[in-house]
């Protein structure tokens, strides 16, 4: 590949670049941003511990081990016209098996000046898939979660595909500080997405109950890249939620992101979300967007959550 | 003069040297004089050529039955092979002369079956896809006995059971480097896979890979046909195969592109017309594929990106001009031949076709030779340039001539080197041959294509094209037929904000563009014969920018953005007086990394007005 040559002045760029023909063997950016999303109500990968639930088993089943049920979420991007699903199906048959599947598209790709011309440009597309198989034990005060992973890009036209294996684990080692801390590895192990170093997460979790209501706040950090062309590298970010009586809940995330490219090399990004539960139904939704500002996304999810042991023994202690 | 008219015009001048830069790019200059007909065609036969090869000289049964076809030209010597699965033998021809009929009964594996699929490699290796004996059957082509020798037959193994079950094609992929190399792809209609094989030395149990299934999804054939592989030009002068291939589908009635990996293939994207027969397929020098269509009686011609470009032919038996008689079988010429003292291997751009046997039919040889259109009549800007726009079906060398109304040619725009087949738009910047200004008057413009498989400035293989008169007025236009009012500045000032992709083959600066953009915004030039071609090798990189009144006295910015609303890179930050420009995003960040393959956005944002269009980095 010839590289590039660029001389900027005065804010214009002035220069002359040339770049090499062909494909890059990468992932695209689209599989990095299904990579990269999580379901509502779960508010970014870093601090992901915060919340629990079904959608937390995207990013990490051992948030709560005992979640069971169905749920689908949908994102829309405000400005990219990104929308991105989740599914996600929980059961306990042994240990506890989650399987999620997440998928992008794109809307329009083309301008009509292009497919005026050639409406055969109708026909590609921009797309990424993901599927996720984990099982999930619990034996005291660990939880170990162990999962495959394939994921498929799309980049209009060029295909690619990854398997990606990945490992967690999370410790309360004393119960009466409700205290749990949570280790996370993944790694590409197959396909023809060139693998990353592997990606590593830690976080720091405490959660206090006071009556009704119950307090948390994570500290989390990642690092690594999955895929040799990954948006980010690192981040670290701090989350807190509020819960009253598994009924509602509010959390609100900071993050910072070191970038693989881009204009800064640190990034911010923050996000809101709440959830209501009505019977075995709960609605979730969640607001994010980054310093910028133009990457504002909405999402919404609806899950089927059967009631656990642990929910009516709660609901039952505050009726008496 | 002419020097001044380029200075005020270096938008112009800077276009121009960028289209050079492109053309020079994308199309490997081949020297045309190097390529030549395999036989005297004459003169005076239309814009197709049409010849009975055989249609005198042989059996009239010998055809009836002819699946595959091939024609291996060894140093201006014509050898053809055919299969007669009738007769259950291959028949050896020199030029249009039966030499031998090759059964193989003496041979390993016994006598041949059903006979469908051949091709021939440089090294004169021999492949034929026997379906009824379910092998490929494997020899050399001997030219001092002008005969097929040391046969041998594989079917591959996989846990004690044939690996083959009912191949029907096969393919000889040399790579990039055909003179040495033997690779070759086996399509088995039975399980609906094509597999790929290492012939360079004796071939092993299992192939290098295999893909496909029975259905009609992606990766899924039914009742395929044919296979056939990618070529293009090489640096030697000659042909080298890509890494692209074709299945006609015809279960599914479609023609699938696929593109082999390094473990396996990978499905690109596939190509159908209405109520078509697509049965056997040939790609051509420069990589255009042509598709036999048995029950239209017709010949499709598509890009290597499978964009549709020309149909030929309707029913009609005997060799008469356009017409076929259910056509089932089609190739390409290929051979060795010297250049520049070294022996090449190379293909042209005639296609054969072996038709249903017919009273007057038999195997037919058509040159699908060089045809087009004007598909835009001139428009004239303020400025005194002209442009309009043309298609052709064939690689050719294109010779621009303005004729003024006395049938002068005042302006001569020489061939660049040879344009792939498809729309173009072109320029003229209303300047004489001498760099004097054009005066006031009415022009028309002719355009002679010439093939680019040398071409005597016979009909069949020269198209010229003329549009109509146009009014130019020197130094100034009026954007299309003049009318007195006319706003001179109308079309070359946007009235809103305005974004356009572009697909571009380099980086661009950003560049103020003079003149009209009406046909600008609707047809953009494009650096390669197709967009969805030009798409798939290029991406979306170029941008176009329509900069209104009172937008431009504040900054405008063009900023790129990742899916995740990340900024990656401003192009753009700047006043701009009202008009249109045109920029190229080189794929790097602000930091001057580059950045991951994927959909981007770019942000135009001016005086409270935002537009957002994708990029695509490949």
């Amino acid at each position: 590949m010839i590289q590039p040559i660029v001389v900027r002045a005065a804010g214009s760029i002035i220069g002359i670049a040339l770049f090499g023909i062909g494909p890059a063997v990468s992932q695209s950016s689209l599989l990095s941003a299904l990579e990269g999303s999580a379901p509502a109500p779960v508010l970014d990968q870093t601090t992901h511990a915060i919340t629990r639930g079904l959608a937390a088993l995207w990013v990490d089943p051992t948030i709560d081990p005992r979640a069971k049920g169905l749920m689908f979420s949908v994102t829309q991007n405000s400005y990219a016209s990104v929308e991105a699903f989740h599914g996600i199906v929980a059961f306990t048959l042994g240990p506890r098996w989650s399987i999620g599947y997440g998928s992008t598209r794109l809307g329009t790709l083309f301008d009509s000046s292009l497919t005026n011309q050639d409406p055969s440009l109708l026909g590609l597309r921009a797309q990424s898939g993901w599927g996720r198989l984990d099982g999930t034990l619990r034996a005291r005060s660990v939880t170990t979660s162990v999962g495959v992973g394939w994921a498929i890009d799309d980049n209009v036209g060029v295909v690619h595909s990854a398997t990606i294996a990945r490992a967690h684990a999370r410790i309360a080692p004393w119960k009466s500080t409700n205290l749990s801390v949570g280790f996370q590895h993944s790694q590409s192990i197959g396909g023809s997405v060139p693998s990353g170093k592997g990606q590593q997460g830690f976080d720091v979790t405490f959660r206090q109950p006071l009556r009704q209501y119950s307090f948390s706040i994570t500290v989390g950090m990642r690092r690594g890249e999955l895929w040799k062309s990954s948006e980010t590298t690192s981040g670290y970010g701090l989350g807190a939620l509020v819960e009253f009586l598994d009924q509602m809940n509010v959390s609100a995330a900071l993050g910072r992101y070191r970038m693989a490219y881009g204009s800064s090399l640190v990034e911010s990004y923050r996000s809101f979300g709440a959830s209501m539960r009505i019977g075995t139904i709960r609605f979730s939704a969640r607001y994010s967007n980054t310093y910028i500002g133009l990457g504002s996304g909405f999402a919404g999810s609806v899950a089927y959550e059967p009631r656990q042991a642990t929910q009516r023994t709660k609901l039952a202690s505050l009726s008496r | 003069m002419r020097i001044e008219g380029f200075l005020l015009r270096p938008a112009r001048v800077i276009r121009t040297v960028a289209l050079l830069v492109c053309a020079g790019g994308l199309q490997q200059l081949v020297d045309a004089q190097t390529f030549v007909q395999l036989t005297a065609l004459g003169d005076g036969i239309g814009s197709r050529l049409t010849r009975a090869v055989t249609q005198a000289r042989i059996n009239r049964m010998v055809f009836g039955a002819t699946k595959g076809k091939v024609t291996y030209i060894d140093l201006a010597t014509v050898y053809q092979f055919t299969a007669d699965p009738l007769w259950k033998r291959v028949i050896v021809w020199k030029k249009d002369t039966w030499t031998h009929s090759f059964t193989n009964e003496a041979g390993p594996g016994g006598g041949l079956s059903d006979p469908v699929g051949v091709d021939i490699s440089a090294r004169r290796k021999f492949y034929l896809a026997d379906r009824g004996n379910g092998w490929i059957l494997y020899a050399t082509f001997d030219p001092a006995v002008g005969n097929l020798v040391n046969p041998a037959e594989f079917r591959g193994w996989l846990f004690h059971m044939p690996y083959l079950h009912e191949p029907v094609d096969v393919a000889w992929d040399g790579q990039t480097n055909p003179l040495t190399t033997d690779f070759i792809y086996v399509l088995d209609r039975q399980n609906s896979v094509v597999s790929y094989w290492n012939l360079n030395s004796t071939p092993s149990e299992y192939p290098n890979w295999a893909y496909g299934a029975i259905g009609t999804g992606t990766g899924q054939f039914r009742d395929p046909t044919s296979v056939c592989v990618g070529k293009t030009p090489s640096s030697s002068g000659g042909t080298q195969f890509t890494g692209n291939f074709y299945v006609v589908d015809n279960g599914n009635k479609r023609l699938v592109w696929l593109n082999r990996g390094t473990s396996g293939a990978v499905w690109q994207t596939v190509a159908s017309l209405a109520n078509w027969d697509p049965v056997d397929c040939a790609v051509d020098h420069f990589g255009n594929v042509y598709i036999a269509d048995r029950a239209n009686h017709r010949i499709h011609k598509f890009t290597s990106g499978l964009t549709w470009l020309d149909s030929y032919g309707s029913y009609g038996v005997g060799a008469s001009m356009n017409t076929f008689k259910f056509p089932h079988a089609i190739s390409v010429p290929c051979g060795l031949k010297v250049v520049n003292s070294q022996s090449v291997w190379y293909c042209e751009g005639r296609v054969l076709t072996a038709e249903e046997w017919g009273d007057q039919s038999g195997a037919v040889e058509h040159y699908l030779g060089m045809d087009g259109a004007v598909t835009a009549q001139p428009q004239t800007s303020q400025f005194g340039d002209a442009w309009f726009s043309y298609r052709t079906t064939d690689h050719g060398y294109h010779t621009v001539n303005v004729v003024n109304s006395s049938g002068n040619y005042v302006r001569t725009i020489p061939p660049v080197g040879i344009l792939p087949p498809g729309t173009r738009t072109q320029y003229w910047d209303g300047f004489l041959n001498n760099g004097t200004p054009a005066p006031t008057g009415n022009y028309w413009i002719q355009v002679t294509a010439a093939s680019a498989y040398s071409c005597g400035g016979q009909s069949w293989c020269q198209k010229g094209l003329s549009t109509q008169t146009f009014f130019h007025q020197a130094g100034g236009g009026c954007g299309g037929p003049c009318s007195p009012g006319d706003a001179a500045d109308s079309l070359s000032v946007p009235t809103k904000l305005v974004l356009r992709q572009r697909v571009i083959g380099s980086a661009q600066p950003l560049t103020r563009i003079a003149g009209s953009m009406s046909a600008q915004l609707e047809t953009p030039e494009q650096p390669t014969g197709s967009l969805s071609e030009g798409v798939r090798r290029y991406g979306i990189r170029g941008l176009l920018i329509g900069v209104p009144r009172g937008a431009g006295s504040s900054s405008v910015s063009v900023r790129v953005y990742s899916l995740a609303g990340r900024l990656i890179r401003t192009l753009v930050n700047d006043p701009l007086q009202p008009g249109f420009y045109e920029l190229g995003w080189d794929g790097l960040d602000d930091r001057g990394q580059e950045v991951a393959p994927g959909v981007y956005f770019a942000l135009l944002a001016a005086s409270g007005s935002r537009a957002m269009q994708r990029l695509i980095i490949r």
